[in-house]
């Protein structure tokens, strides 16, 4: 199946540059990971939407950040445009097309592009009217334009559950089923926290790498952001489920493979592969990984003392303990 | 009379004849040379806008209508706004890029517009070259497959290009292949600025040499049916004549249709002379094309300008005057809408 | 006989005269005013013998010689192709 053609009408008609005619002309603008998006062509209530998503990421306008903001536009499409279909027990997908200067992304109601030169640019087209189908397309292209904004400052985007004792953070990458939320309601419960157990942003800060949240909700997830600090990252760990709980050194390879399946997005580009190797890179040198076997009914504690104890004993030795 | 005459007559007595919308600046494809102003904002006209303006342009008797853009396929209104054409008895044209133009879009135009022609942008005669300028991989090879699919379906079409220092080594192979298309191609070789004024698809305007070679291929051109032109001697009348004695009166002549016999309207409402002369004479969210046509308090400007460019234009020894002069792009290039600007003068006049 | 403009046939009054284009000929037909107010009124759907009688209120014309003319221009029309009858009339 061609690109776009399970969502779009007419696939030809893709928007191949940022134009078409705006919703209405309320704005609102959002910061988080370290960069400003200016969301224009807004209906009222699409603003609304928004800041009800994203409220405590709404930044008041401002005249010299909006000039170094990421353009995020809202075009209107026509309800023709695009196939509809009963979304009960639909697993939200999309398709991607990549090219050397921008990225497609189709979807249900939406079409998204991101120009991504000379900087990030993002145009969305959607049919939605409603306040609630339209939060949905706009949060999808967002996380994927986060990806890539993420990506050009030397981070990533990845699917993760990130956890948090106060001082220093805990990275666990892994798709569906590996073990994320259950994990992070353990570690809830001990009164640790949670950045998130679906998505979170690893971003170079100086000489350390730190885990930063990101405003998309997991399982476990909030509707609204908490902000949490960014925390320096200690330990990246592989989960897998087992009888008993032991920690083993993860081998830089499998460490850098393991991240690269767990950025989503940019992971499948052919043009920006090499842009997130060097990112994912950069960040296995920095910090330890580890393959954690953990039965449900282990302890957190335990698992921390376990992971402390193997870091302690060095990278010289290889093997279980 | 015929029709010739007729547009003539239009143009020196402000005869409204025929209209441009832009009904969108979307498009799939993203031409290195495009001139819409991508930045311009305001309040999109809606369905409701272009049904009620297009019943008024009807009442105006207003015969042709080109349905542009972006690409106009792209618009949400783009059905809805060539439906009411066709019911209004609009002749309409549609102005597109042919990317899309696949075979059941094609027979949905066929069945639902009725369209008088389609007219397509071609960018060269070759995928390397024509790609290059839409910037879209693989948009030749899909509009050669589009036009075989035209033709198949009997829908007249025609093909548009505009010179560039990129496909100017092409023009020759272009004319061919539109020949091979049974297909007109009309070449424009100005390269435009935006309308917002960047000057940025200057960088790939066409050579001076290339100019005149155009120049003769056009010359040896036949032109095939394929434009509203008259048919010789085809006039019919009710006779006798005698019916009706108005005396026509002299009016001024114009340099062309701009504001006299043509406008064109932006996504925004925002109405303009022509389609390159892009000083606003009003806004439809503001007034209907009624006010604007008759009262607008600048169009009698741009038409007092039209009378002086052609005076201009005509006063000129046959051998120095311009092939082409258009007072939107001289506006845009120098300020003066009269003033002679460089992509005018052919090398040999240079 | 009620006649309708055929399907590819536009039609507009310009500057008291009249216009017609044949789409699929691509031929445009200047028409002049007493033959533009016909079509007009025939399009409106009024009938030959109405057209004469409206005519002949408005120009200084005997009616025998409108008769004759309005007939020979809608046979002309009707030869063109530009008019045919409309749904469920008969030629």
């Amino acid at each position: 199946m061609a690109f776009a053609d399970r969502f779009v009408s007419v696939p030809d008609l893709f928007p191949a540059r940022l134009a078409g005619e705006h919703w209405g002309t309320a704005q609102v603008s959002l910061d988080f990971l370290g960069a400003t998006y200016s969301m224009t062509g807004l209906t009222p209530g699409f603003q609304e939407a928004i800041e009800e998503r994203f409220g405590d990421l709404v930044v008041a306008p401002d005249i010299e950040t909006d000039k170094k903001a990421i353009e995020f536009k809202v075009f209107r499409s026509a309800r023709e445009d695009f196939h509809h279909f009963d979304l009960a027990g639909w697993d939200v997908q999309f398709d991607f097309q990549y090219h050397s200067e921008h990225v497609k992304m189709a979807g249900y109601q939406l079409m998204g592009f991101l120009s991504l030169y000379p900087r990030l640019r993002v145009g969305l087209w959607t049919c939605s009217e409603t306040k609630s189908d339209f939060i949905l397309g706009f949060a999808n292209l967002l996380r994927v334009a986060s990806a890539y904004a993420l990506l050009e400052n030397g981070g990533v985007l990845i699917h993760s559950a990130a956890l948090s004792d106060g001082y220093r953070s805990w990275l666990f990458p892994g798709h569906s089923g590996a073990g994320k939320s259950t994990l992070s309601r353990l570690a809830a419960h001990r009164g640790w926290e949670i950045y998130s157990d679906d998505l979170n942003a690893i971003v170079p800060t100086g000489k350390r790498v730190s885990v930063q949240q990101v405003p998309f909700a997991g399982d476990f997830g909030r509707e609204r952001l908490e902000i949490l600090p960014p925390r320096p990252l200690e330990f990246l760990c592989k989960l897998r489920q087992s009888e008993a709980d032991a920690v083993a050194i993860m081998e830089t390879g499998s460490t850098f493979a393991l991240l690269v399946a767990c950025a989503p997005f940019v992971n499948c580009d052919p043009f920006r592969i090499h842009r997130l190797e060097e990112n994912l890179l950069a960040l296995v040198e920095e910090v330890p990984g580890y393959v954690l076997d953990f039965s449900l009914d282990g302890q957190l504690q335990g698992l921390v003392e376990l992971v402390e104890e193997r870091d302690r004993r060095g990278w010289n030795e290889t093997g279980s303990c | 009379m015929t029709y010739f005459k007729l547009v003539e007559e239009g143009r020196a007595k402000n005869c409204l004849l025929s209209v441009l919308l832009e009904l969108t600046y979307r498009c799939n494809l993203d031409c290195f040379f495009c001139y819409n102003d991508l930045g311009l904002t305001g309040k999109p006209l809606q369905r409701q806008d272009y049904e009620r303006l297009l019943e008024e342009l009807a009442e105006l008797q207003v015969l042709e209508l080109t349905l542009s853009g972006g690409e106009p396929l792209a618009s949400p209104c783009f059905w809805p706004v060539g439906r009411k054409a066709r019911e209004l008895g609009f002749v309409l044209r549609l102005k597109s890029n042919g990317h899309a133009l696949g075979e059941n879009v094609a027979k949905r135009i066929q069945r639902e517009l009725d369209p008088y022609v389609i007219e397509i942008s071609l960018h060269g005669a070759t995928a390397k070259t024509h790609d290059r300028q839409t910037q879209v991989v693989g948009s030749f090879d899909r509009l050669l497959s589009n036009l075989q699919g035209l033709r198949a379906l009997g829908l007249r079409f025609r093909l548009q290009t505009t010179m560039t220092r990129w496909n100017e080594a092409e023009i020759e192979s272009m004319f061919e292949l539109a020949q091979s298309l049974d297909a007109l191609l009309i070449v424009d070789s100005v390269v435009t600025p935006r309308d917002d004024g960047d000057r940025t698809p200057l960088s790939i305007a066409p050579s001076p040499a290339a100019g005149n070679r155009l120049r003769l291929l056009q010359e040896a051109q036949v032109r095939t049916a394929c434009t509203l032109e008259p048919v010789s001697g085809k006039t019919t009348t009710a006779s006798p004549d005698s019916y009706t004695a108005s005396k026509t009166p002299l009016f001024p002549k114009k340099h062309c249709g701009t504001g006299a016999t043509t406008l064109t309207i932006d996504p925004y409402g925002n109405v303009y002379p022509c389609v390159q002369w892009r000083r606003p004479v009003g806004n439809l969210h503001q007034q209907t094309i009624r006010q604007i046509w008759f009262h607008s308090p600048q169009l009698p400007e741009i038409r007092r300008i039209n009378e002086q460019a052609h005076r201009l234009v005509s006063g000129m020894p046959r051998k120095e005057r311009p092939r082409t002069f258009c007072l939107g792009l001289a506006e845009e290039l120098t300020g003066d809408p009269l003033a002679l600007y460089p992509q005018l003068l052919d090398p040999e006049t240079a | 006989m009620k006649l309708v403009l055929a399907k590819d046939v536009r039609f507009r009054r310009i500057l008291q005269q009249g216009v017609l284009i044949r789409q699929a000929a691509g031929e445009a037909l200047g028409i002049n005013g007493v033959g533009a107010r016909i079509l007009q009124l025939l399009v409106e759907g009024r009938s030959v013998p109405e057209i004469v009688s409206l005519l002949t209120g408005e120009f200084d014309v005997e009616k025998r010689i409108l008769k004759e003319d309005t007939n020979r221009f809608v046979e002309e029309l009707l030869e063109l192709g530009v008019l045919e009858p409309a749904p469920g009339e008969t030629a």
